[in-house]
């Protein structure tokens, strides 16, 4: 596209104005009364994406106008400048020309723009205007000081003065930014220069609510923008971690699951909760919207680089848009678009982020080699092993220590023998073994290219990206592919239409399931070790993969091996080596529209968005792997002097499984826009179909071989065989499921905003949601909800005078948001094939609950925005409250009637808090410092439940142990007396004597008689972002906080056996073992025969529940612009180098443990900190 | 803008969430519930068990053994652990869901075929939990005070929303009776499979109700009944059905045991089970009581870690047989004829029975002088038969306490402790789990 250069004369005076075409361009949205006309052009730029050229002068003496505009064509608006001020217009592609009528002439003017007013010998200066990013300014001003000399910049900022007097200085000014003064020399061209960004400028801001993009200034509800530049500061690989500490409100809750779930429906688990939690059972995860519609793939397939802004929606009025959906919050994630009369733009980014290993030292769920094997001596002692070391039938694994210890007394080795060799395994430490050979460094790479643009009838953006991530663990990664296509025709006048295509493909692979902790991959299968011992070697000093027992003890190994079985030994690397395991996932997303305007105030649009995702498994286990190998072996039949028979077949074994998920949404929807004298109306309504439809099937193929892909179908599943060492079993039946899962919602809405004079606005929100649920009948198949929302803009009003306050505006909205629950108003069962028999049975799910209702979050929310003189400091405060009501949960029933729990309207909360969001303009010089704090507090408790607690109820870590007066998420712990001076045995208080009757302490449940110790989720949380700029550079580090919240620490259970099974806590250390010691320290003695309640009152007594405060140094982004000049005769208008830190580390934790509040594992998990990454990237643009 | 009609709206929303979803409606359906053999059939209780004279454990299996099996093991105060009881909820499961069909096909028509026999079956399931629930949360039986003892809840409807107080232990037993009788009269005489009950089924728990209660004339007709309606035992030494070279020696999960009438069972406790991993060890007197040519004494144990263990099951699949089977029956047809004077019959069950367990060829006819030595010599065999079979031996120690003859005081020797269950002992009835106490406000039992 080609942009003339307008160059403007003060005295040129057109007398014929060509307004071009229908310029339809994004319809404009304004709301101005008695502004300059600067500020209305300031704003049309914003949303038309045009540049006006005109020279400032030119402005001087209008009046002010006032024009009201609701999505209405570029042109009209246009007319509306000039019916009010004496301004014509010429519009040329993006480029706008404004030109003042009927001007009186300039005393001084020169007569032409060539003439040369000076005597001096004539210079020739060209140059570039650039903004602080290194984008050109098309249309600066280029003016001679002291003269009526100027010109003005073309679209690539270009600029070119010829005869003009040596030494000048030229005066650059362009809208929006400082106008900047340049002393030019003889001779000098090319040079570049760079205007700071005018920050006072108003900042108009649309949000999306996925309905409708909307100014801010218009709504009345809680919505917050997260900015191109926010969701490019951190750099990852899912689009969800990039508003992960910028946005008020927003807790990340540390449970995010993107494991993929290939079969059938499940509620997404992001992690994220927005205002607390309203909701117990229903799905607790806001819902996710793709442009305009909820996405229903894997957030993994979408490329971040394709993300424009992300609008978070938190209130009724903000998300009531959204219904049944919306009770957790909304968060809409806009992609990038082209523009009409937009030249090609090209961006380019290109990161390579690089992760430590994770800290195995970090977890205090471990305890060291040598006092793990004295307490597993201890236990042989006590002949806990000696029913394993006897039997020869099922020949049980035993441990490398336990097997000497047997041996010594045995007498097969001496005892010197034995203890030596112990010795010698005291001094391993298996994460060492772990780092060098289970886990790497990661390295995740990113590139993506895309390019945007439009002509006057059609805008289009591509954009194509790559991913390949290096996972922490070996063999682990994910590789993905993504394609996205906008376009938007406006084939005839009144019509758009848009089609987008978006794809993805992605792999992940999972050949390492051996990482640190790993219960099911390193379980001995003896039943007394559920995870590996510390003193494990997974490799010889050569590097040689080395044999961890499992299933069967070495001697019954060797002797099969003897007999020509297949190696049964178990070795960790090696399976790590030998795994394919890799799930695709393939989305397709289809979405079209078209929106044709009736009249200039009504528009009807439908839009249909079609997404396929298939997901495809893929896990061949071959012979040389262990899962393989041990079912042959089990099934092998041997009979001596003749060959093994193989009942289940040598070869590998295939699991593959392929799903289908496909959703589509019709929405048709009428837009109403009107505006007269002081009256805004902007109304939307229409009715929305959305299906969501899952289908698959998993398969698995015995004696498999790759290369032919054949498979051995003649296996008999019905007769048991006998196995070896002992015993009969069947050969598992191969998977031959079927997944398929249906989910349809049928909605009805409308929402209506109407503005007066900008000074007050009133939002009305209502919708009607139904759904498929199962077993209810139709009329409670549908739940209405509204919402309703005021606005006041005080500063508007003629009596404001608040002079160091020019912003002022107040919020109020009320309304209800929903959750859609998955109950059953009739008994529910499942028809399954029954195991033995092989009947064609019913297997009972859900008892019936006649009287289910929809769950209903109601929301009240206050909102102050501010800004102080020259926007120093911006802000918006907003209080809240949250009442949830008739909320779902599973509730417990006595077991008497055949059900352990039902799913019942059981529970009311009540939650309230405060989001403050305060940005501070510290520095504004050419060092700029800019502060923005993210303050968030919430206030939440049950206020209903009708479940009757249990001893088991309350205990809980970081669940709901439904108490009411207290937060969803609480601790209650046993009241701690310390340790038994005589034999360290834990002591609490049975009706208020100090009592060891534990089984009594725990039965005494009633929370009066329990500590309650705080809640579960940090109460107070937030940011604190600094972002400094000097010339090029810019530096941005965020500090996160978490404070008010409480945790369960991790310890021993003060039984011997649990050490071996999973409770290892280097606690240990610290236990009672003499009279004496109950002075300093809580931990309790050991003791064997273990005591259940003993343990059990221990690990919920108040002496483990620890502060959870804390405050991180998140990440630090250090970014450096390629300077403009460097950049000549480069294809590049902007190049910009970064560096970004993430997962820096703690500052300050209040737990004396050295335990990080967001990875602690507790009892069977080993949570490590997210290790530290730093990335490196380029971003460029031409 | 798009209008949906109400039907079409309707139709769009009646859609199925899950294709395996569904709501009971038709007779096929609720059958198909009560199919659903691991509720209905392998989650008996055996919980009773593991406190009688038949098992004991060494001490180092005593200590490395789970908490809830060395609590019932050495009768403790306090026994389930996490407050919840399989026994108990699994039995009300059963019953729950023997109601659901109840209340299902209450409204249908009785004519159509297979009505009346699933209509039995849910019955016999509700009797069944309730005779099994009776023997491990109520005082034995006793006609003097039935109706002052506590029963369990009697549950007669299927809407969890209700909640039944105990009762007494003559409205539990009343109850049983009255639907184990209903269901003799409903269900076929020959069921497709043992995993459903039969005419033969309800009448072996009839006599198995009555034998607890004390009535050995009804115990003995309906025991009689069924050994009339084509029943047979299985003989040991048929090796296809009972072999050493059989991991269980008997066919897994009971699959063409002919002795079996009904089959349940239950795999709560690894540690008593036929399992590889059994910490239990069969008491010395009891595996010594077993004549060499007794096939029993090798096929139903194993020698390990020092100790006989159990190994041979009728359930063969590493639980224990809590079904019914026709050795028990002859027991208690020998038992009542013996109680009632009938010498000659009684041993005469109880050699035809005998016959079957001895090596061919190895076995001499018992015989007894009198009925006492009969019901001695019965009794004998019951413990030896069915030593590790569902609760029976400790129900024959809660009736048989009240007989000065045969009443026996159970001692372990645990780390040099000595605890006793003496006869009667309050021990002798399990408590309720604490959860449905909290949850449901019933009594408790004294302990």
């Amino acid at each position: 596209m080609r942009i003339t250069t307008v160059l403007i004369g003060i005295q040129a005076c057109f007398t014929t104005i060509l307004l071009a075409g229908a310029l339809e361009a994004q319809p404009i949205n304004l709301n101005a009364d008695q502004v300059s006309v600067k500020q209305v052009f300031i704003n049309i730029e914003k949303q038309a994406g045009v540049t006006f050229i005109y020279d400032e002068k030119m402005l001087e003496g209008l009046n002010k106008i006032s024009i009201k505009a609701i999505n209405e064509p570029l042109t009209e608006v246009l007319k509306s400048i000039s019916s009010q001020v004496p301004l014509q217009f010429k519009q040329s592609g993006a480029v706008i020309g404004v030109v003042r009528i009927s001007v009186k002439p300039h005393p001084k003017a020169p007569v032409s723009e060539k003439a040369i007013p000076l005597n001096s010998p004539p210079v020739t200066v060209s140059g570039k205007v650039i903004d602080e990013k290194g984008q050109p300014l098309a249309g600066a001003t280029i003016k001679i000081k002291n003269s009526n000399f100027q010109t003005s910049t073309n679209e690539h900022g270009v600029f070119r003065l010829d005869n003009i007097p040596d030494s000048a200085i030229l005066v650059v000014s362009y809208i929006g930014f400082k106008s900047k003064e340049v002393r030019i020399r003889k001779g000098a061209s090319n040079i570049v220069i760079t205007l700071e960004s005018d920050a006072s400028s108003l900042k108009e801001v649309v949000v999306s609510t996925g309905y409708q993009d909307i100014p801010k200034e218009r709504e009345t509800g809680s919505f917050d923008l997260v900015n191109n530049e926010l969701v490019n500061r951190r750099v990852s690989t899912n689009i969800l971690d990039r508003i992960d500490g910028i946005t008020s409100g927003v807790y990340f809750n540390g449970t995010a699951d993107n494991s993929i779930n290939a079969s059938g429906y499940s509620p997404r688990n992001s992690g994220i909760n927005i205002r607390g939690q309203s909701t117990i059972n229903a799905s607790v995860d806001p819902l996710i919207v793709v442009d305009n519609f909820p996405y229903a793939g894997q957030i993994s397939n979408i490329n971040p680089n394709d993300v424009e802004s992300i609008t978070i929606l938190k209130d009724a009025a903000a998300a009531s848009i959204w219904g049944a959906n919306a009770a957790n919050g909304v968060i809409v994630i806009t992609t990038k678009k082209g523009r009409l009369n937009q030249k090609m733009r090209v961006e380019l980014n290109a990161s390579v982020t690089v992760g430590n290993k994770p800290n195995l030292f970090y977890d205090k769920n471990f305890l060291n080699s040598s006092d793990y094997i004295d307490v597993e001596t201890y236990l042989f002692k006590q002949g806990y092993f000696d029913n394993d070391l006897s039997n020869t039938y099922s020949y049980p694994a035993l441990s490398p220590v336990v097997s000497l210890l047997a041996q010594a007394r045995d007498g097969t080795i001496s005892e010197a023998s034995a203890t030596n060799q112990i010795n010698a395994l005291r001094q391993n430490d298996v994460r060492n073994d772990f780092e060098k050979y289970v886990y790497q460094k990661s390295v995740d790479q990113q590139y993506s290219l895309g390019i945007n643009g439009g002509g006057s009838d059609y805008t289009y953006a591509l954009s194509v990206g790559l991913d390949n991530n290096r996972d922490n663990l070996i063999r682990n990664g994910f590789d993905r592919t993504t394609v996205k296509s906008t376009n938007a025709y406006t084939p005839f006048k009144n019509l758009t239409l848009t089609a987008d295509l978006n794809y993805s493909q992605n792999t992940t692979f999972l050949n390492n399931a051996y990482g640190y902790g790993d219960l099911s991959a390193y379980a001995m299968g003896n039943g007394e070790y559920n995870t590996l011992y510390p003193y494990a070697q997974l490799a010889d000093s050569k590097g040689n993969s080395l044999i961890i027992p499992k299933n069967y003890g070495s001697s019954y190994i060797n002797s099969t091996q003897a007999e020509g079985f297949l190696d049964w030994n178990f070795r960790p690397l090696d399976e790590i080596k030998n795994s394919d395991n890799t799930t695709k996932v393939n989305d397709l997303l289809l979405r079209f529209s078209a929106l044709y305007k009736i009249i200039p105030q009504l528009s009807a649009q439908i839009q249909y968005q079609n997404e396929h995702q298939i997901v495809d498994l893929h896990n061949f286990q071959s012979q040389d792997t262990y899962y393989t190998r041990n079912l042959i072996n089990e099934f092998a039949e041997y009979t001596p002097g003749s060959p093994i028979n193989y009942i289940f077949p040598l070869g590998g074994i295939l699991n593959s499984g392929n799903y289908d998920w496909e959703s589509d949404n019709l929405r048709a929807q009428l837009n109403y826009n009107q505006s007269f004298k002081k009256n805004v109306i902007t109304a939307i309504a229409g009715s929305e179909l959305r299906q969501q439809k899952t289908d698959g099937y998993n398969s698995t193929s015995y004696g498999y071989n790759n290369n032919y892909g054949t498979a051995v179908s003649q296996l008999n599943y019905n007769t048991y065989y006998n196995t070896n060492p002992s015993g009969s079993n069947l050969i598992p039946a191969p998977q031959a499921g079927t997944a398929e899962s249906l989910y349809r919602y049928l909605s009805y809405f409308a929402n209506a905003a109407y503005t007066y004079d900008e000074r007050y606005v009133l939002n009305l929100s209502g919708r009607k949601d139904g759904a498929n649920l199962f077993g209810a009948k139709t009329n409670d198949k549908i739940t209405p909800l509204w919402s309703a929302g005021l606005g006041w803009n005080a500063s508007k009003e003629s009596f404001y005078a608040v002079g160091w306050l020019p912003y002022l505006r107040l919020r109020a909205t009320y309304g209800f948001n929903g959750n859609v629950y998955n109950g059953t108003a009739y008994l529910r069962g499942n028809y399954t094939t029954a195991p033995t028999t092989g009947a064609n049975a019913i297997l009972i799910a859900d008892p019936p609950n006649p009287e289910l209702r929809w769950e209903r979050v109601k929301n009240i929310n206050f909102g102050l925005d501010l800004g102080t003189k020259g926007d120093r400091i911006t802000g918006t405060i907003e209080f809240y409250r949250k009442d949830g009501e008739d909320l779902v949960e599973p509730t417990p029933l006595a077991t008497q009637t055949g059900f352990t729990t039902f799913t019942a309207n059981t529970a009311n909360t009540k939650s309230h808090g405060t989001d403050i969001t305060i940005q501070s303009r510290n520095l504004t010089g050419a060092l700029k410092w800019n502060t923005t704090l993210l303050f968030s507090t919430l206030d939440d408790k049950l206020t209903k439940y009708d479940v009757a607690s249990t001893s088991s109820s309350i205990q809980v870590t970081g669940g709901i142990p439904g108490i009411v007066g207290y937060p969803l998420y609480s601790i209650f712990s046993y009241k701690w007396a310390g340790l038994d001076p005589a034999n360290g045995n834990p002591r609490g208080y049975l009706n208020g004597q100090v009592s060891e009757n534990y089984s009594g302490i725990i039965n005494n449940y009633a929370p009066a008689n329990l500590v309650y110790n705080g809640s579960a989720r940090p109460t107070v949380y937030g940011s604190f972002r600094n972002d400094f700029s000097y010339k090029g550079f810019s530096l941005s580090a965020n500090i996160k906080y978490e404070l008010g919240f409480v945790f369960r620490r991790p310890s021993i259970t003060g039984n011997y056996t649990d050490i071996l099974t999973y409770y290892a806590n280097s606690d240990y250390d610290n236990r009672w073992q003499q009279p004496g010691d109950e002075l300093h320290t809580n931990v309790p003695s050991l003791i064997y025969p273990g005591d259940n309640n003993r343990s059990e009152f221990y690990t919920y007594s108040q002496v483990l529940v620890q502060s959870g405060n804390n405050i991180r140094l998140q990440d630090i982004r250090l970014g450096y612009d390629i300077p403009a000049s460097w950049l000549r005769n480069k294809p590049f208008q902007r190049l910009q180098v970064y560096a970004y830190a993430n997962n820096i580390g703690i500052i300050w934790r209040e737990n004396k443990y050295g335990i990080d509040p967001d990875a602690y594992g507790f009892g069977l998990t080993h949570t490590l900190p997210n290790p530290f990454t730093i990335s490196f990237g380029v971003n460029a643009n031409f | 803008m798009l209008i949906y009609s109400c039907k079409k709206q309707d139709a769009w929303l009646n859609a199925k969430q899950l294709q395996g979803d569904v709501v009971p409606r038709t007779l096929a359906d609720y059958q198909a519930v009560l199919d659903w053999n691991p509720a209905m059939n392998d989650r008996e209780s055996i919980s009773g068990l593991l406190g009688t004279d038949n098992l004991y454990m060494k001490d180092a299996d005593y200590a490395a053994t789970d908490q809830q099996t060395a609590s019932l093991y050495s009768w403790q105060n306090t026994i389930w652990a996490n407050g919840t009881s399989s026994d108990w909820s699994d039995l009300y499961a059963s019953m729950e869901y023997a109601n659901v069909v109840l209340d299902g096909i209450a409204g249908m028509n009785a004519q159509q075929a297979g009505y009346s026999n699933l209509k039995g079956e849910a019955l016999f399931y509700r009797g069944f939990a309730l005779y099994n629930l009776a023997q491990v949360f109520c005082k034995p039986y006793s006609a003097a005070s039935a109706n002052t003892d506590m029963g369990v809840p009697v549950r007669l409807s299927s809407d969890a929303n209700i909640l039944y107080p105990r009762g007494t232990l003559q409205q539990t037993y009343l109850q049983m009776i009255s639907d184990v009788t209903a269901s003799a009269n409903l269900l076929d005489k020959q069921p497709l499979t043992i995993y459903r009950p039969s005419t033969n089924a309800a009448n072996a728990l009839l006599a198995k109700i009555y034998l607890v209660m004390g009535d050995y004339s009804n115990a003995g007709t309906y025991a009689n009944k069924v050994l009339l309606n084509g029943t047979s035992l299985l003989d040991f030494n048929n090796t296809t059905l009972a072999s050493l070279n059989n991991y269980y020696r008997f066919p897994p999960n009971g699959i063409n045991n002919p002795e079996i009438i009904f089959y349940a069972s239950c795999s709560d406790y690894a540690a008593i089970s036929a399992s590889p991993r059994t910490r239990g060890s069969v008491d010395t007197n009891l595996y010594n009581s077993y004549n060499d040519n007794d096939l029993r004494k090798s096929l139903f144990y194993v020698s390990l870690n020092g100790t006989e263990r159990f190994r041979g099951d009728y359930a063969a699949s590493g639980g224990v047989f809590c079904g019914i089977a026709t050795n028990e029956v002859y027991l208690i047809r020998a038992e009542c004829n013996a109680r009632q004077g009938n010498t000659s019959p009684a041993m005469a069950d109880l050699n035809k029975l005998l016959k079957n367990r001895y090596a061919t060829g190895t076995f001499t006819n018992l015989t007894a002088a009198d009925a006492t030595t009969a019901l001695q010599l019965v009794l004998q065999e019951r413990r030896k038969e069915l030593p590790f079979t569902a609760n029976i031996r400790w129900e024959d120690l809660r009736r048989l306490n009240t007989d000065p003859t045969f009443r026996v005081t159970v001692t372990r020797i645990i780390n040099g402790t000595v605890y006793t269950l003496p006869p009667n002992d309050p021990k002798y009835v399990l408590p309720i789990p604490d959860n449905e106490i909290q949850l449901s406000g019933i009594q408790q039992n004294p302990r």
